[in-house]
Parts: C-alpha cells; sequence; structure tokens
C-alpha cells in the first residue's frame, strides 16, 4: 500500500523527438533514475537514458555454451559409458550423433535464459505494483504520448523539483506517482486466480476432448503413423514366399561379439575349459540363474526331483547321478548351450560367462550332495 | 448474509487456506493408500524365520540349506525279495515307472510319452517284442537300467537303488504281453549275488553354502601369462588375460602339442579369452602366440 | 586517381601478368586435369561471389529493405564479376571430358551414368550453362543497370520495376547455384549426389558476396566516399555474415551426418576421400576457419558494428570460401591436397584480376545511389 510519499514524476510529451530533447535537460540535473515510457522502441532512447548494457547476451552465451556441453556430457555418459550399444555399426561414442541433440539442448538453454532471464531476473516481473501501470497518465502512454518519469533513488527525493525540471524540459502534463506497491506477490487473490483458472482450464479442455471425441468418434490425427505397413514379430506375412514374417538373418551371419560354439558334438565338448575362476561372485551368479532357470525342472539340488516335470511331460537328467559327475565341464557346458534331448539350448538367454558361472554352481551342487568325509567333518554332522 | 461475518477480502483468504489443506489432505491420502500399504508387506515379522517349517524337497525351507549328514551304509537286500515280482515291489515300481519313465515311454509303455516325441531313436515299446536293444530278460533290462543306451535318450539310471531298479525291471516286463523267454539262471544267480554283495550308499551330504565354500577352497588359479600389453603378438590375440590363462591350465600339454593347443582355443572363443581373430589363425601364427604365451 | 591507387593498381598489373605466365605454363607443362581443376575452382569462386552480391541486391528489393539502400551501389559493382565469369564459364566447358567422368563415352557401360548420360553430355550441360549465365547477365542488366540509370534519371519508377523483377531473379538465382552446384561441383563425381548440394553451394556463395560486400563497404568508407554510413549498417553487415556462418556450418554438417548414419557406399565415398589421406586436414581447417573463426569472432554485439574487426572477418571468409571451393573441387585429383606454382599462379591471376576488375568497377556510377528516393531513409537507418 502507498505510504503517501511521492515515488516518481511523471511527464508526458507529445512526441518521441520531444521527449529525445528533454532527456539531456532532465539527466544533467540529477535529480533521481531516469526512466521512459513510449509506445513503442524509440532508436538511441538507450544511449540517451544512459542505460548500462545488459548483461542477457553474455548470459546467453554462457547457458548456451552450457547447453552444449550438458547435451553432449549426456549423450556421452549414456552412449558410451553407461548403456553402450552399436547403432548402425557405429561406436557408441561416436560424437556425430551428439550434434543434433546438442544443438537442440544449446538452443533450449539459451532461449530459457533469454525469456526467463529478462523476464524474473533482469527485469524483475511479475510486479503488477508499479505505480506506472496504476497513473493516470496509463492509458496515453500506451497510445500516443511519450513519458518520461524521474524516480526517487531513497529518501532525499525532491518531487517539486523533477516537477519543475520536467516542465522546464517542454512536458506537457505532470503526474506524481506514489509508493509502488510492494505487497507479498503470492497473495489469497492471486492463488485463488490461478487456481481458479487452472481449474476452469481443465473443465474446458476436458468438455472440449469429451465433445471432440463424442462427435467424431474416428478422428484419428496422424493417421499415416498408425496404419503404417510394418510387421509385427512372430505374425505371417503373406508378402514372403514361406509365410514367415520374421526373416532369418543372412546364411552364415554372425553376431557381433560371438561366435559359434567350436566344438560338433558332446563328446567334442569334452575339451572345453571353463575359463572362470570359481570365486564366491562366480559362484553366487551361477546360483541365481541356477534358480531362475535350472530350478523349476531339475530341482533345487540337481538331482531331478520334479516340480513340474511328469505333468510336463519331460524327465529332467538327475544331474547327481554318477555319470553326471563324471561329465568334463564342457560336456555341461555344451549341453546348456545346445540343450539336450528335451531340453531346451540356453545360449540365446544367457552368455557365454553366465553359462560358466552355472557348470561351476553344479559342481558345488554335486559336491553337496556327495561331499568327502573331509568336508562332512568339517562341517559337523548331526 | 454471509458477508455480514466475513468480509470479501478474508473470504477469499479462508477458502485459498481451504484449498491448501484440502490439497494436502489430498496427497497425504495418495501416500496413505498407495503408498503405505506397501510398506507394510516388507517388514516380515522376525520369528517367522525363526520357524523351521520342514517343507520343500529335503524338508527344509531353503531346500540347499539342510544339516550336514554323514554317509550312511544300508544293508544288503535280500535277493529273493527282488527276484520275482510281488505286490508290495510292482506297487513301488509301477509308482516309479509312472514318476520316472512314464514321461518318454508313455504311461502303459507303448513308447509314446510327450517327453520321447523328440526323441531320436525313439523310446523302446515295451509292449512289442522286436528290436530290443539289450534284449527283454530280467537281467537285460537291468543291465539297461544300469548302464542306459548309449547314442539314445536313454540314460543310466544307476541312482536308483537296486530294488527300485528291479522293481521297475518287473513292471516293464508286465507290460509287455509276450513271452519274455526262458530265464537264464547263471546270469540270474550272477545278479543275485550281486544284490546281496553290498548295500547301498547314501552319501556324505554338506549344505550348498558349505560345499560352495569348500570347492572355492581347493580352486587354485591359474598361473599369469606374460605381460601381454608389451607383446604385439598377444595383444592381438588375447581379450582378457585372466580367463586365457585359466583356460590353458585346462589345456593338457598345450605347451608340447601346437595342435592340439590350436584346437582347445580356436574351439572356445571368444568366451575363453582369446580374440575371435585367432580361429582364422595360419599354423605359423598358432605357433608364434603358443611360443609368446609360453614366454619363450 | 591519387598516387597510391595508381602504383596499386600497377602492382596488380604486374601480379596479373605474373600469374598469366604461370597459367600458360601450367597449361603447356601439368597435367590436364589439374590445369582444369584450377580453372574450375576459380570459375566457380568468382561465380559464386558475383552472384552472391547479386543475391544481396535482389533480396533489397524484394523485401524493400531501406537500410541497405545507401551501401546498395557496392555489392551491384561486385555483381558486375558476372560479366568476366561468363568467358571464364565458356573456356571451363574444355574442362568437361578431361574431369567429367559422365561426358567420357565410356559413362555408358556404367549402368548409374546410362541413366543420366543425356544430361550429364556435354552439350547439354554447355547449353545449360550458357542459359544459366544468360538469365543472369539478364537480371545483372535489370537490377544493375537500371540501377545505375536512375542516378542520372532519378526515376522512381525503377524501383517498383526491380520489386516486381525481384521474385522471378529469385527463381533464376535458385536455378543458376543449383545447376552450378550439381553440374559443376557434384558433376566431378556423378555417382555420388547429394539433394541438398544447392543449398551448401548457396550459403557459400552469399557469404562470400557478403563478405566481399562488407570489404569492399568498409574500404570506401576510409577513403570518405560513403558519407552518411554508420555503425548501424555496419552491424547489420556483421549481423548477416554471423548468422550466416551458423547456416552454412548447418548444412553442411546436415549433409555430412546423414551420410555418415546411412553410411551407403555410393554416398560416403564423398567425405571418405575428403576424410582420409591429407584431406582431413584441409576438412578439419574448413570447418574452422568457415564457422568456428568468424563464429567467435562475430558473437558479441560489439564486434558485428565494429570496422576493424569486421574488416578482418571478411578477409578470413573470403579465404574460407576459396578452401570451400578448393575443398569440394580438388579431392577429385589423386594424391592428397596440393598447393604449388600451377595454383599459386592461377590466385595471382584471378584474384589481381578480379580486384582489377572491381576497382574498375569502382568508378561506375556514384558511390551511392544517388537517384534511390529511399536514399535518406536509408541514411537514417538506425539500429
Amino acid at each position: 500500500m502507498s505510504s503517501g510519499k511521492s515515488f516518481a514524476v511523471l511527464g508526458l510529451f507529445d512526441s518521441p523527438d520531444a521527449l529525445m530533447g528533454a532527456i539531456p535537460k532532465v539527466r544533467g540535473k540529477q535529480l533521481g533514475t531516469l526512466e521512459a515510457y513510449t509506445p513503442y522502441p524509440i532508436h538511441g532512447i538507450d544511449d540517451a537514458l544512459g542505460l548500462r548494457r545488459s548483461p542477457l547476451g553474455g548470459m546467453v552465451l554462457v547457458m548456451g555454451i552450457l547447453g552444449a556441453i550438458t547435451a553432449f556430457g549426456f549423450e556421452y555418459w549414456i552412449s558410451a559409458i553407461d548403456y553402450p550399444i552399436v547403432t548402425g555399426g557405429k561406436a557408441p561414442s561416436s560424437w556425430e550423433a551428439f550434434v543434433p541433440i546438442m544443438f537442440e539442448v544449446t538452443v533450449l538453454f539459451a532461449t530459457f535464459t533469454a525469456g526467463l532471464g529478462m523476464l524474473l531476473l533482469l527485469n524483475k516481473l511479475p510486479f503488477f505494483g508499479h505505480p506506472v501501470l496504476s497513473s493516470d497518465a496509463m492509458k496515453a502512454i500506451t497510445r500516443d504520448r511519450y513519458a518520461l518519469a524521474i524516480e526517487s533513488e531513497g529518501e532525499g527525493f525532491d518531487a517539486e523539483a523533477a516537477k519543475a525540471a520536467l516542465l522546464a524540459a517542454g512536458a506537457t502534463q505532470i503526474e506524481v506517482l506514489p509508493e509502488p506497491d510492494r505487497g507479498p506477490f503470492l497473495s489469497a487473490d492471486y492463488i485463488l486466480r490461478v487456481a481458479g483458472g487452472i481449474f476452469a482450464a481443465c473443465v474446458v479442455a476436458g468438455l472440449a476432448m469429451f465433445g471432440a471425441v463424442k462427435l467424431f468418434p474416428v478422428l484419428a490425427p496422424m493417421s499415416h503413423m498408425e496404419d503404417q505397413p510394418r510387421l509385427n514379430a512372430q505374425k505371417a506375412d503373406p508378402f514372403f514366399k514361406d509365410g514367415f514374417g520374421m526373416r532369418m538373418p543372412v546364411a552364415g551371419t554372425v553376431a557381433r561379439g560371438y561366435l559359434p560354439l567350436g566344438v560338433a558334438s558332446q563328446d567334442e565338448a569334452a575339451s572345453l575349459v571353463n575359463p572362470l575362476p570359481r570365486s564366491p561372485e562366480v559362484l553366487a551368479m551361477g546360483k541365481k540363474i541356477f534358480h531362475n532357470r535350472c530350478e523349476l525342472c531339475h530341482g533345487a539340488l540337481g538331482n531331478g526331483v520334479p516340480t513340474l516335470t511328469a505333468a510336463y511331460g519331460a524327465k529332467p537328467a538327475n544331474l547327481q547321478a554318477q555319470q553326471f559327475r563324471d561329465y568334463p565341464d564342457g560336456k555341461i557346458f555344451w549341453v546348456i548351450t545346445m540343450g539336450k534331448n528335451a531340453m531346451p539350448s540356453h545360449a540365446a538367454d544367457l552368455t557365454e560367462t553366465q553359462r560358466w558361472a552355472v557348470v561351476d554352481y553344479v559342481r558345488a551342487l554335486q559336491r553337496a550332495q556327495n561331499a568327502t568325509d573331509q568336508d562332512v567333518k568339517e562341517a559337523g554332522a548331526r | 448474509m454471509i458477508d455480514k461475518y466475513v468480509s470479501p477480502s478474508e473470504l477469499k483468504r479462508l477458502i485459498s487456506a481451504l484449498l491448501v489443506v484440502a490439497g494436502f489432505i489430498a496427497i497425504m491420502a495418495l501416500f496413505g493408500f498407495l503408498v503405505v500399504p506397501g510398506t507394510r508387506n516388507v517388514n516380515v515379522p522376525e520369528e517367522a524365520a525363526a520357524v523351521e517349517a520342514p517343507q520343500g524337497e529335503t524338508g527344509w525351507l531353503d531346500p540347499t540349506d539342510y544339516p550336514a549328514t554323514a554317509q550312511v551304509v544300508l544293508p544288503p537286500i535280500d535277493p529273493r525279495t527282488v527276484m520275482t515280482p510281488n505286490p508290495e515291489l510292482m506297487t513301488r515300481g509301477k509308482a516309479i515307472f509312472a514318476q520316472t519313465c512314464a514321461t518318454c515311454h508313455g504311461p502303459d509303455g507303448k513308447g509314446n510319452g510327450p517327453g520321447g516325441a523328440g526323441l531320436n531313436p525313439k523310446p523302446r515299446n515295451f509292449t512289442q517284442q522286436a528290436g530290443w536293444t539289450n534284449g527283454y530278460r530280467i537281467e537285460n533290462i537291468y543291465k539297461t537300467l544300469d548302464e542306459g543306451v548309449k547314442g539314445t535318450g536313454m540314460v543310466s539310471y544307476n541312482y536308483l537303488s537296486k530294488k527300485d531298479r528291479m522293481a521297475l525291471v518287473h513292471v516293464v516286463q508286465s507290460l509287455g504281453a509276450f513271452d519274455h523267454g526262458p530265464e537264464d539262471p547263471k546270469a540270474l544267480e550272477a545278479l543275485a549275488k550281486l544284490f546281496a554283495s553290498a548295500g547301498e550308499t547314501i552319501p556324505n551330504k554338506v549344505p550348498v553354502a558349505f560345499a560352495e565354500k569348500r570347492i572355492e577352497a581347493e580352486f587354485h588359479p591359474a598361473p599369469a601369462l606374460p605381460d601381454v600389453s608389451k607383446n604385439p603378438a598377444l595383444r592381438e590375440s588375447v581379450l582378457d588375460p585372466a580367463r586365457a590363462a585359466q583356460t590353458l591350465a585346462g589345456i593338457p600339454r598345450w605347451r608340447e602339442d601346437d595342435k592340439a593347443f590350436a584346437a582347445a582355443v580356436a574351439a572356445g572363443v571368444p568366451g575363453n579369452g582369446f580374440a575371435p581373430a585367432v580361429v582364422t589363425y595360419a599354423p605359423a601364427q598358432w605357433k608364434e602366440l603358443q611360443s609368446a604365451l609360453t614366454g619363450r | 586517381m591519387s598516387q597510391q591507387n595508381r602504383s596499386t593498381t600497377n602492382l596488380l598489373r604486374g601480379t596479373l601478368a605474373i600469374g598469366a605466365v604461370g597459367v600458360v605454363a601450367a597449361f603447356l607443362k601439368a597435367s590436364p586435369e589439374r590445369f582444369w581443376a584450377n580453372w574450375l575452382l576459380w570459375f566457380v569462386l568468382l561465380f559464386t561471389v558475383g552472384v552472391g552480391a547479386l543475391f544481396l541486391v535482389a533480396l533489397e528489393h524484394l523485401v524493400n529493405a531501406k537500410w541497405s539502400v545507401p551501401i546498395r551501389r557496392i555489392p551491384e559493382r561486385i555483381a558486375t564479376l558476372l560479366i568476366p565469369v561468363v568467358p571464364i564459364g565458356l573456356l571451363a566447358i574444355g574442362a568437361l571430358p578431361v574431369l567429367f567422368p559422365g561426358t567420357r563415352p565410356e559413362a555408358l557401360h556404367n549402368k548409374i551414368l546410362a541413366g543420366k548420360a543425356f544430361w550429364l553430355s556435354l552439350p547439354f550441360v554447355s547449353v545449360r550453362t550458357v542459359l544459366v549465365m544468360a538469365l543472369l547477365i539478364l537480371g545483372l542488366a535489370v537490377l544493375v543497370g537500371g540501377s545505375l540509370k536512375q542516378d542520372q534519371t532519378k526515376d522512381p519508377a525503377f524501383n517498383i520495376r526491380a520489386r516486381k523483377f525481384a521474385p522471378a531473379f529469385m527463381a533464376i538465382f535458385a536455378l543458376a547455384i543449383t545447376l552450378v552446384a550439381f553440374d559443376w561441383i557434384s558433376g566431378l563425381t556423378p555417382e555420388w549426389y547429394s539433394d541438398i548440394f544447392g543449398v551448401y553451394l548457396f550459403a557459400g556463395a552469399f557469404l562470400g558476396g557478403l563478405a566481399a560486400t562488407s570489404l569492399a563497404v568498409l574500404h570506401l568508407k576510409d577513403q570518405d566516399r560513403l558519407e552518411g554510413v554508420r555503425k548501424d549498417h555496419l552491424y547489420n553487415l556483421g549481423g548477416f555474415l554471423f548468422a550466416f556462418t551458423v547456416f552454412w556450418s548447418y548444412i553442411g554438417f546436415a549433409q555430412y551426418m546423414l551420410m555418415w548414419y546411412a553410411n551407403l557406399p555410393d554416398e560416403v565415398v564423398y567425405f571418405q576421400t575428403r576424410l582420409t589421406g591429407g584431406w582431413h586436414v584441409v576438412t578439419v581447417l574448413l570447418a574452422f576457419l568457415h564457422f568456428v573463426m568468424p563464429f567467435f569472432a562475430l558473437v558479441t554485439r560489439d564486434a558485428k558494428g565494429d570496422g576493424s574487426r569486421l574488416r578482418r572477418v571478411a578477409v578470413l571468409m573470403l579465404a574460407a570460401h576459396i578452401l570451400d571451393i578448393y575443398w569440394l573441387i580438388f579431392p577429385i585429383l589423386p594424391g592428397g591436397p596440393h598447393f604449388s606454382w600451377p595454383e599459386a599462379s592461377f590466385a595471382l591471376l584471378f584474384l589481381s584480376g578480379a580486384l582489377l576488375w572491381v576497382r574498375g568497377a569502382q568508378q561506375k556510377g556514384e558511390d551511392m545511389p544517388v537517384g534511390d528516393p529511399f536514399l535518406k531513409e536509408g541514411l537514417e537507418f538506425r539500429l
């Protein structure tokens, strides 16, 4: 609320030239901060008023560069560090692919800095209590008059002297403005209006959407994307002669990072060597995979005591049997990789490392069920 | 009416305060209904874990965590109780047959079980006389159960006790309505002798976690390879020196026999720590790699 | 003409003579491929600078810009470079059988080239080039000739006529720059194609014309021949220059990235040659000179209106434009980037020739379009 003290004196001029002419005259007297209010921007007025250069350009530059660095950092971290993935045969850290995102984020940061920085930071908006907004001259300023204000810089503001200076400079009309209302910004009134506005917008949007869907039930935006001729995995497709939608890779295709097992039969696989150390980590990995994938049929101890088996028409091997205890690691690995009898291959689901870890865990299970005397002694048999 | 008691500005303030409180309550309610019930279920009461409820296949809550037991040797069975079918034996045999054999050989032994559909050769049809690999007499069927049939899906079932195997023999014979031929007294006597000579052994058992510790302790890491980064031949061929060292430790005579070395290494790339490129190596390159690995 | 001016003219004539001797020697001694590649470089370069300046003039008429009226005579004079470009371009037809695989008879055995054999054939390319040159000379006559005539007649009707002609000229311009890009640069590797290539050359051409204009404006301003042209006008020139460095790099990178991503053998060969075998240095240098340096030199507000900085950036920009055309044409010669006496003599001949021509053109008409009714408004232009 205004305290009755005068804050600024506003002088109205009839033309921009009169305003520009008045500025040096008033400025010389140093009565307070000069501020001009005009219906449109006037060339050269910032130099005449002696306004300092806006720091906005520098802010935008810094934030733009920051945006580029941020985007590059994000992209690099995602594509090259956190989840490196080869797309289109390009290295995960290919900078070329990052440039469009860098460009966009640079623009985003720069525009947000320019817009919000100007409005909130530099212009200190919103400020509804500014006295010029509620002045009598406001209408004229926004139409065809040019105002020059001498604003108070502190206690020693001499409104009478300011009045006289403006009149002497050729002002046609003078208005003394009260202190600005610097009441709290988040007033109850403001909250109520905003909440009401949002609510009204929701209601209107909801009703409009409801009506649109009711009236135009077949209105499909971007129908091209819906109707695109695409293939769903595992669906039939008449386009190909064999009727399968999914295509086999070209004969002889080898997936990047994978090679087919270099042995042709289970007997040959005996020569494969388990390259993993029998560390707690490896056994923990094997245990987890065994629990998730093997236990359902082979049983928690691998002894083929079934949970599902008979009902599902399979007789899983008893991994505790003498013959499997005598198997070399490679033969077990081969079975996990290639499958055997009714057991399917797990090569697609488990990496080579994971399969070797399962082999190690199976060894642990076999040892647990066929322990040495020393083991029992140390474990403390009942 | 109401503006007799409150001014419009006060009313606005009241309503906005009400809105804030209502929003707060809504958020709290959201938490109360959606989030809190979930957190409650996480807390399992402590005493529940202490109960040793016998369940699961080993009778313990965690089937891999059972008390260690020393091995038990059961006394030999009396051959007379198993050489000829008796009701008790047949009941037991039928149960095991349904559990273990029927998935492939079919419930009636016709070789048409669902598990056998994908097998090659197909499971034996017990109702027909022709084609039995080992023969269909008692000692023949017992041999098949004991050793399996090599090259087929029929593995050895010698983890079943001798009595159980004999029960299965009688069940299998009972499924075929043909004449299973004259008995061979010599073979039967040998079987009876076998049964009488030794009893079953139930092996030592330790918890799986303990077994894991034991095999970890018994594991000896392979000696390290020569420094890979210094030798260009090794740098190209070896992806993971630790794995490669472990692999080499498992290949007998790799230092002496370069053919065996090449075959064994090439079979396991790239999981064995060697680069995929090694599969294209010429014999001279293999020899070079071999000598680089031996550090010569 | 002052003493200093005369001595400069004499110096330029001397370098012109040396260059001419070198060019004749190159014709006799150097391989024909190298000779014609050099010829093509200077043909495309002078064409782009001239047509870029003419585009600036036409743009002013098109949007009825007032700020640039006081400096319009400068790009008009630079645009007269198109007149010597006509014989240079006609002689460049001699390069067709040497450098352009599409004009050779064995092109018919190539499945891709056989399909465009007529389009790539020597007669059709020549006819197109002549047609394009004729259309551009027509545009030059209307826009520049009319403007020069207006100095005497002071007839405002020219402004209306020019404004009506400007849209038509834009179509001619688009056709001309695209055809030159596709026929004379893209045609060197006819199996390779890029839809955006014409736009790429346009960005370079506009930058070249703009840089030459800025340089000439600053030069005349130093001689006090452009009274009333102020910082504000320079600021706009600098702003254009700044904005179009970004446009050029945007187009250039977009073209690169799509080809890099798709990695199709017939497309990627273009960048393959420019990123290997010594050319990668030129590529990086080009990105640096054509984008990074001018961008950061002009990014601040003061820099755009600062005459001395703008002069340096304009020189840099012209040099980068020469490098750009060099980078476009020379990778077809085997053996990495080379610069030796043939290139130097060509540069001497054509640079001093172009400078002499522009200096001669400086005497044409008044320094400002005094007959233009908007001149006063243009002089009053404030930011």
